[in-house]
């Protein structure tokens, strides 16, 4: 959900850095407007997928391996940008663009599913 | 068993021949942000109303804190704190005045708290209530509402015809309430954003009738929005017994439904029809889906 | 509608059919009542049952040109303003309910008027003036006062009255009247106040219309300015009571004390500097003096019972009823807020009366008075200013009573109930005026037999009100009992001695059964204090509080 994303994308770009302790629940709910229970969580979901830890009695801290991920999003930049100058060259508009690569991501998604489920 | 805040059971309240409130039974947890939905006249305000001993109950119970707000009024009113939809404060009142008089009647009132939310709110104290703005009185209120910390703050249309600075001093207040321990919130807006937001427990009015009230969580889990494909556009809208919606025309069509009682690639299969979408419906779906009917 | 002027008629006449027939029904009826009455006594005066149906048709056609739609600032009618979008100017506005009542009311006084002048009293085309300048002042006084709230009834009240006695000022002794009390000069002077009195309304209605530019809001800045001056209460309160009292008291409290001084400044005092000479005159102007506060507490008490003071609405505001507190406290402010009024009331009263009597006060009768109750009880003057103090003390709890004993019925929220009592209160007033009820205790007095059975019912009527309060007051929590039930015994116990100094004055002047009339004034002073009412009104309170 958008916290989680947001979360995510925010660790992943390095504007929260590794070892770095997120706000308190109580501070994200009130800045953002949202539910506490909302942002409990969001930093659950982040927690099983490993980026964060809960430390008890100090918070919630970006997981070290994290710093790795920053790295990989940086080399995946320079290849999106020769992918979209190639569609670009192909005169195809920017909704068309998101739609291929969301037909495409979708079709990888359900054959994703689809492995799990024969497994 | 989490504690109960405010308990209603099989509450009617009729007007005339109209039914305002049709057997509605509910119940707000402590420490919840509980929000109430529904269209204009659904019966929020006078549901609300009762909690606040200002309707007696024509059947049925009503308790806040375990008491009967009618016959235990001062109890009662003495841990809630209200903001009504239009606030009738008295015009003639000084800002200032308004809340050393709301002071005297609530113990728990926290002088600092209070000038910390009036500086906030920019309210000076020396203005005269009937030269507010709308959203100026609408933050009073609030203030009075919430300075005395109390163990429910009801909240009955607060952002109706207000500017979005003051609905997010509103959301904010909300928010406030809530992590601070052991205080409820109960609102009722038809503002879905805002509700989708800020709530924990959703419970929607209809012409007087409860269609749902559980954890907003498990309402959005429950509703799914089911898009069929036909190849041959059928002469009428597809049957589906189950669902709570359909929708649609020509050769596409929608159906919102609970997840729980319809699979949807049967669904499918059985209409003769392509399964093109099956997702969690969002809160404005829900809600123009239950209100239809 | 082929025209504007057509199209506002219609809505007049469509708004209030049932009324007009009501009054065309009353006409036929009294007309009918009168030709079988003058078939019996022929030549005799109209009689009263015609007279209070005429007054009862004429009232109720008062109120169907009360031209106005609610909505406003505090709640009471004010001018349609939906009407400031239509394509009329201001005087096209103005002008048709004026004329459309001045006619309305003249065809009303001809289908009358065989019946009304029968008794010579007063000759039909000044009458017809009168008639029709009031309609105008009406009209006026509920466009112009509309931010007075629900005191401009009071204000209408005083304009009736005046109207009324205008009317019947050339008939006053001495005969022949100075050139000033002729028929003529007076209907001069009334139909040149009518003209001005258009002139206003027509300005006020146009001023409210476009907004009235930089002028309006000095002329409203008078009245803010007295407003602004309150002073901000910049102490915290000790208790929820004090906090309510100083709410309610803040709303409403100075309004009879305000009114009381404004009355006796603008009425009174000039005219005990006219009257400075005679000394019969002053007696009475002080009478009337002393009886300001409690007549003036009869019109308040009767706003002041309902739970907004300046709203016409009679349903308690969502602002006081979701605070934390009792119906019983709320109550008892409203009694406590009464009774701080009705001591400021005479304080003012007491003030202007030292103020007059020390300087050009023609103290001749109130000497003798002074000298004969001095003479009576002993030659102690003592005496005399214990007396002087009951009356204060009586006419301070006449006052509080008159302002508190409506509360049962305004806090109800029942409208029916509430316009009963009110009604029940008019009534009285009128039949008073009708029925000519100074002459009761001349007629009463004349024959002694007289008495018995007013004493009877008078006992009948304590038992039942004493049964009725023990019912009423079961309910209630004792402390509040036994406060109430202290000032009611003060102000039984002040009734009673003034009643009886009363009689002890009286007795010497009347060929009476003294001892009934005593009995008589003892059960009139044990009824005057409101007991079941005020014991009924937390319960009434709860009742609208908690609608069911």
């Amino acid at each position: 959900m958008q916290l989680v994303e947001r979360l995510k994308h925010s660790i992943a770009t390095g504007a929260i850095k590794a070892g770095e302790q997120l706000p308190s629940v109580r501070k994200m709910a009130e800045d953002l407007l949202i539910n506490p229970n909302t942002v409990v969580r969001a930093y659950r979901d982040l927690e099983s997928e490993g980026i964060v830890e809960l430390r008890h009695g100090s918070g919630v801290f970006v997981r070290e391996s994290v710093e790795a991920r920053a790295d990989v999003m940086r080399k995946a930049e320079p290849i999106m940008r020769s992918a979209l100058d190639r569609l670009e060259s192909l005169d195809l508009r920017e909704d068309e663009i998101r739609r291929v690569m969301e037909n495409e991501l979708g079709l990888r998604r359900a054959a994703k599913e689809a492995r799990k489920r024969r497994a | 068993m989490p504690e109960t805040v405010a308990a209603v059971s099989h509450l009617t309240r009729s007007f005339g021949a109209k039914k305002a409130l049709n057997e509605v039974s509910l119940s707000v947890p402590k420490g919840a942000v509980f929000g109430l939905v529904g269209e204009n006249g659904a019966g929020k305000s006078t549901l609300i109303k009762h909690l606040l001993g200002l309707w007696r109950a024509e059947t049925g119970s009503v308790r806040v804190f375990g008491l009967d707000p009618v016959s235990d009024t001062v109890a009662v009113l003495g841990r809630i704190g209200y903001l009504s939809e239009e606030p009738d404060l008295p015009g003639w009142m000084r800002v200032g005045e308004l809340l050393r008089y709301t002071q005297a009647f609530y113990p728990r009132w926290d002088t600092a708290y209070a000038e910390q939310l009036r500086d906030r709110f920019a309210l000076d104290p020396e203005a005269r209530i009937k030269t507010l703005s709308k959203g100026q009185r609408a933050r009073l209120g609030l203030l009075a509402a919430e300075a005395h910390r109390p163990d429910l703050l009801i909240l009955d249309e607060p952002s109706s015809g207000l500017d979005p600075i003051v609905r997010r001093d509103i959301l904010e207040a909300i928010i406030r309430s809530v992590t601070d321990e052991g205080r409820t919130v109960l609102f009722s807006s038809h503002l879905l954003d805002e509700v989708d937001r800020v709530s924990d427990h959703l419970a929607m009015l209809h012409r007087g009738t409860l269609r749902f009230c559980a954890p907003l969580e498990d309402i959005k889990a429950r509703h799914r929005r089911i898009s069929l494909h036909f190849e041959r556009p059928p002469a009428e809208p597809p049957n589906v017994s189950a669902a709570i919606r359909v929708d649609g025309a020509g050769r596409e069509w929608t159906v919102i439904c609970d997840a729980g009682r319809i699979h949807a690639a049967a669904l499918a299969q059985h209409l003769g029809a392509t399964l093109v979408e099956d997702t969690a419906a969002s809160l404005d779906e829900i809600f123009v889906a239950h209100a239809a009917h | 509608m082929r025209s504007p002027t057509i199209a506002l008629l219609w809505e007049i006449w469509r708004r209030h059919w049932s009324t007009v027939a009501v009054i065309g029904g009353l006409t036929v009826v009294g007309r009918l009542v009168d030709v079988l009455e003058s078939r019996r006594n022929a030549g005799a005066e109209s009689s009263p049952l015609t007279t209070l149906l005429a007054m009862v048709a004429f009232l109720l056609l008062v109120a169907v040109f009360n031209y106005t739609e609610s909505g406003g600032v505090r709640g009471v009618g004010q001018f349609p303003r939906r009407l400031f979008t239509l394509p009329v100017t201001s005087l096209h506005l103005v002008a048709v309910p004026m004329l459309a009542g001045i006619t309305s009311i003249e065809l009303l006084y001809l289908l009358w008027m065989e019946p009304l002048s029968r008794d010579g009293s007063a000759r039909a085309p000044f009458v017809a003036i009168l008639l029709a300048a009031f309609v105008v002042f009406y009209l006026c006084a509920l466009w112009t006062l509309e931010r007075a709230g629900s005191l401009r009834l009071v204000m209408l009240g005083v304009i009736a009255i005046a109207v009324f006695a205008i009317g019947i000022l050339p008939s006053f002794p001495p005969n022949p009247p100075p050139w000033w009390r002729l028929e003529i000069a007076l209907a001069g002077l009334v139909a040149g106040l009518a003209v001005i009195a258009f002139l206003l309304a027509w300005r006020h209605v146009a001023r409210l219309r476009d907004g009235g530019g930089r002028s309006a809001h000095r002329a409203g800045s008078l009245f803010n300015w007295i407003v602004e001056a309150t002073p901000t209460r910049r102490t915290a309160f000790a208790n929820p009571a004090a906090a309510h009292f100083w709410f309610e008291w803040r709303s409403s409290g100075m309004v009879l004390p305000a009114l009381v001084g404004g009355v006796l400044l603008v009425v009174v005092i000039p005219m005990s500097w006219l009257m400075r000479s005679n000394a019969g005159d002053t007696f009475r102007l002080l009478l009337a003096a002393l009886a300001a506060p409690v007549v003036l507490a009869v019109p308040v008490g009767i706003a002041f019972s309902k739970p907004t003071f300046w709203s016409e609405d009679l349903a308690v505001p969502a602002f006081v009823a979701a605070l934390p507190l009792s119906s019983e406290d709320l109550v008892a402010t409203k009694v406590r807020v009464a009774a701080m009024s009705a001591v400021l009331s005479w304080l003012v009263v007491l003030v202007l009366l030292t103020v007059w009597l020390s300087s050009w006060g023609n103290l001749d009768a109130l000497s003798l008075l002074a000298l004969q109750l001095w003479a009576f009880h002993g030659q102690s003057v003592a005496a005399v200013y214990g007396i002087a103090v009951l009356v204060a003390f009586a006419g301070m709890f006449l006052t509080w009573r008159f302002l508190v004993s409506r509360l049962w019925s305004g806090l109800s929220g029942r409208r029916p109930l509430f316009v009963a009592s009110v009604v029940a209160i008019v009534v009285l007033v009128i039949a008073g005026l009708v029925f000519d009820a100074d002459r009761l205790p001349g007629w009463l007095l004349d024959d002694p037999a007289r008495l018995a059975p007013v004493v009877w019912i008078a006992a009948i009527a304590v038992i039942a009100k004493y049964w009725i309060a023990a019912y009423a007051w079961r309910v209630v929590t004792p402390r509040y009992l036994r406060v109430y039930l202290l000032i009611w015994l003060a102000g039984t116990a002040s009734f009673l001695a003034f009643g009886i100094v009363v009689w002890g004055v009286v007795r010497i002047y009347l060929p009476v059964d003294v001892d009934r009339l005593r009995s008589l004034v003892i059960l009139v002073a044990l009824l005057a204090v409101p007991l079941a009412r005020v014991g009924l009104a937390p319960a009434s309170l709860t009742h609208n509080r908690h609608r069911s």
